[in-house]
């Protein structure tokens, strides 16, 4: 059997053009999609065979321009460079054209196998935007396409496309020459700057490993821009760099950036004149309409603030009767469990695996009506507005409004947010944002909270765990104000983000978004918190002999020993063995306590024996949820804010930084709420 | 050209009833915002029970930012009417959303009720009865007369 042939496409555009839309309607994945800017800040990969052809899809990180600053856009930018794909595509956002062009002008400079796909058409057409891609294609010489991501249409005229661009040899221009559309761009710059541009290219042209990796004209155009990363490539034959200073030193480099500004822009204008249809009326758009509102210097924050009321408010009231009814089926087979199988075997499953496992996920409604409602105000692009309002607060008090953006991701997963802090490209920035992004309460701590607020303070739990989630906040921004003055000194970078258009969200996107976070607590449920339900009723079973969950046990020993620390919070011994545990997954928290409490002979075991545990108190739950918020997040968040920030140094000041932390909000907590509760 | 003229301010110029229906609508969600916010701090008055006024921080000051919204957008009348019209239409979807989360919240109180074999399903729903709740009715309105308007240009956009 003849083997297929095999092409490489990489996925490249502007932050929020829709990339990751046509990466997953091409290669059918679920990879997460948002009405933001920066959802995407690694590369993934999907492969799709089509019309005999095996092509691996590479989904790269939004660029505004191929200058690279910040380390999401040097993953682009190295890709493109390092890996030569066979094709790229560059995904446009066809109501924004003019800007989008501007990274069109640097691809086709550094690549002879470009093509675009003119992304979001039916928006552009609504709003009288259309763009004639066949004659696009013309000017610029390149594969042009039509595509609807959402509505996966133009998806299979872009496969053909690229098969297409990758056979017709284009890519094999050797990139010596300076002037051929394969390999020059579509921009012709001031004389003085094509002139420089030739009389640089013509010294390159002696270092033929340099030229034939890289085409000679971008080469010659970054050198002129003083582009840190090619004056490294360059410098590496320090002959050649020798030859080329005094060529370069006659340039004003300021000079030279202006004026190839300058050429790209009004090449990007004459090209748009030419390629669009109609005639663009100035109106007010709906999405200026709202953003006077919900962006209003007064009215935004406590707008923002009661719309996440409501979402808290929601996710526990609502979730309530799912939770009573999973409750009750896991009662039910827990029961089961304990009177039908006989011996060790009973005990492992009703009191270790039933207990621990059944008490999280009793949890699963809630997890899944808070992702669902975060989603469907996400896909509005109502979070970017928020992280807009909220700049001016963060900016004075040290952090970058950018910051916001990885703090956002954080209440999802603290995972996703640690990565997100790659948008932000000032080094002390974002360590600083690393440092604070664990005091954003994830989603796996919910099951704690909806679990002691729903014991202990049943009249105001919507009220309680929405005070939580802003108390992460307030730690967060107290610890980057600190910081700002201690570690980091200067003056934090002036946030510019794009407002993404208001969008109707749709319900099948919010449910599977909603659906992904819930199959990961599954996911865990079945994993991480299954063994580590195992290992605390193993502890809590031997040596054998004692009775079950006593202090006399392992878990006792172990709880007795830590609780020292815990002590002065309130804390017993079984809630000292919880709270390490959580270390490997914070609903493992909850988990434990199941274990520890017995909790899975029947429905409401753990509610009623947290109620008649006499070390138990209102105050002593909310410095649990207090504590559970702060201290260190869980080991593969841990592992991820190392490999952020490249430092095992600034990982275990974290580590540190997070528990001592937690340990003092939650000492002057308990003693506080003495006086009121 | 003088009708074209007048034509033009019409355009640009709030219905009288929508500025009406969003006077009242912020003269009553901050009447209820501060009584929610009195209740919570413990001074109530005999018609509360009867208007479902039971305490809450959050209830309080959900209402009182949905007033502000509303009477914001009445104060702009005079300035710019296009704003005021944009904060009459959020105030409206403001209204009718946090009326929906409490339509939701009574429905599961029931069901939960419901799952737990409990008699009393109605009255353990009125329980959970907050002003939100029958507020959104100046939402449904608003959004039905009005603000569905702007709901359909954003999903033209």
């Amino acid at each position: 059997m003849a083997e297929n042939k095999k092409l490489r496409l990489g996925l490249i555009g502007n932050p929020n053009v829709g990339k990751t839309t046509i990466f997953n309607a091409i290669t059918g994945a679920r990879q997460k999609t948002g009405n933001w800017p920066g959802v995407t800040v690694e590369k993934k990969t999907g492969q799709v065979t089509h019309k005999g052809v095996d092509i691996e899809i590479i989904d790269l990180p939004g660029t505004y321009a191929i200058t690279a600053y910040s380390p999401d856009e040097i993953i682009a930018r190295d890709f493109i460079l390092d890996e030569k794909p066979d094709v790229v595509v560059q995904i446009v956002d066809t109501t924004n054209l003019e800007r989008n062009l501007y990274l069109t002008t640097q691809l086709a400079e550094i690549t002879p196998n470009l093509m675009l796909a003119l992304n979001l058409t039916d928006f552009a057409e609504a709003q009288g935007l259309a763009v004639d891609a066949d004659k696009l294609s013309k000017e610029l010489s390149i594969p042009v396409v039509k595509t609807v991501g959402t509505r996966k249409e133009g998806i299979n005229e872009l496969l053909d496309a690229a098969i297409g661009l990758a056979g017709s040899g284009k890519g094999t221009c050797a990139g010596s020459c300076t002037s051929c559309t394969s390999c020059g761009g579509f921009v012709n710059f001031s004389p003085k700057t094509e002139d420089a541009i030739t009389k640089i290219s013509e010294v390159l042209a002696g270092d033929a490993s340099l030229t034939s990796k890289y085409l000679t004209r971008w080469l010659a155009i970054s050198l002129l821009e003083e582009d840190a990363n090619v004056i490294e490539k360059v410098k590496a034959n320090s002959d050649l760099y020798a030859k080329l200073s005094p060529v370069l030193s006659s340039y004003s480099p300021e000079v030279a950036e202006a004026d190839i500004a300058d050429g790209r822009y009004t090449a990007i204008s004459a090209l748009a004149q030419k390629v669009r249809i109609g005639k663009v009326e100035s109106k007010i758009s709906p999405s200026d309409t709202l953003d006077h509102v919900l962006t209003d210097k007064w009215l935004g924050i406590p707008i923002f603030l009661a719309l996440m009321c409501a979402a808290f408010d929601l996710t526990f009231t609502f979730g309530a009767p799912f939770m009573t009814l999973i409750e009750t089926v896991v009662g039910w087979i827990s029961t089961f469990a304990v009177d039908n199988v006989p011996g060790l075997l009973g005990s492992i499953l009703g009191d270790g695996i039933i207990a621990g496992v059944g008490s999280v996920l009793v949890f699963l409604p809630n997890i899944l009506i808070l992702f669902f409602v975060l989603s469907i105000l996400e896909d509005t692009g109502y979070l970017a507005r928020a992280a807009f309002i909220m700049d001016r607060p963060l900016h004075a008090l040290g952090l970058p409004g950018k910051a916001f953006i990885p703090m956002l991701s954080g209440f999802g997963c603290n995972v996703p947010g640690f990565m997100a802090a790659r948008t932000i490209e000032d080094e002390k920035d974002r360590l600083l944002t690393l440092l604070v992004t664990p005091f954003m309460s994830c989603g796996a701590r919910l099951p704690i909270y909806v679990l002691f607020a729903g014991v202990f303070f049943t009249a105001n739990a919507g009220e309680v765990i929405f005070s939580l989630y802003l108390l992460g906040i307030v730690i967060a921004i107290v610890s980057a104000f600190i910081f700002k003055r201690t570690l980091f000194k200067g003056e934090p970078a002036p946030f510019i983000m794009e407002m993404p258009p208001y969008r109707i969200p749709t319900l099948f996107a919010a449910l599977e978004h909603m659906w992904s976070r819930g199959e990961l607590y599954l996911r865990k449920a079945g994993t991480f918190i299954l063994i580590g339900a195992v290992i605390v009723w193993a502890l809590a079973s031997f040596p054998v002999g004692v009775e079950y969950g006593s202090q006399e046990s392992y878990a006792g020993a172990l709880g007795t020993a830590i609780q020292p620390i815990f002590e002065p919070l309130g804390f017993d011994w079984k809630i000292s063995v919880a709270l390490i545990f959580g270390f490997v997954a914070k609903e493992v928290v909850v988990g434990s306590l199941g274990v520890l409490y017995g909790a899975g002979d029947d429905e409401g075991a753990l509610t009623d024996a947290l109620l008649e545990d006499p070390v138990m108190s209102p105050v002593t739950a909310l410095t649990l949820m207090v504590f559970t918020l702060l201290y260190l997040p869980c080991v593969a968040a841990t592992a991820v804010m190392r490999q952020e920030s490249g430092s095992w140094k600034w990982t275990g000041f974290m580590v540190v930084y997070t528990c001592v932390t937690a340990w003092i909000v939650s000492f002057i907590v308990a003693n506080v709420a003495k006086l009121f509760i | 050209m003088a009708n074209s003229n007048k034509s033009k301010t019409n355009s640009n110029s709030v219905p009288s009833a929508k500025y009406g229906l969003g006077l009242i609508a912020g003269i009553l969600y901050l009447a209820f915002g501060i009584m929610q916010l009195t209740a919570t701090v413990g001074f109530t008055m005999p018609f509360y029970e009867s208007l479902y006024i039971t305490g809450g921080i959050f209830n309080a000051f959900v209402l009182l930012v949905t007033a502000a919204v509303f009477l914001t957008g009445i104060l702009r009348m005079n300035r710019n009417t296009a704003e005021a019209d944009a904060f009459l239409d959020v105030g409206f979807l403001l209204s009718l959303a946090f009326g929906i989360v409490a339509i939701l919240g009574t429905l599961a109180g029931g069901l939960d009720m419901w799952i737990g074999e409990e008699e009393e399903i109605v009255e353990g729903m009125l329980e959970t009865v907050t002003p939100l709740l029958y507020m959104v009715v100046f939402g449904f309105l608003g959004y039905c007369l009005w603000a569905k308007d702007l709901f359909r240009k954003v999903v033209a956009a």
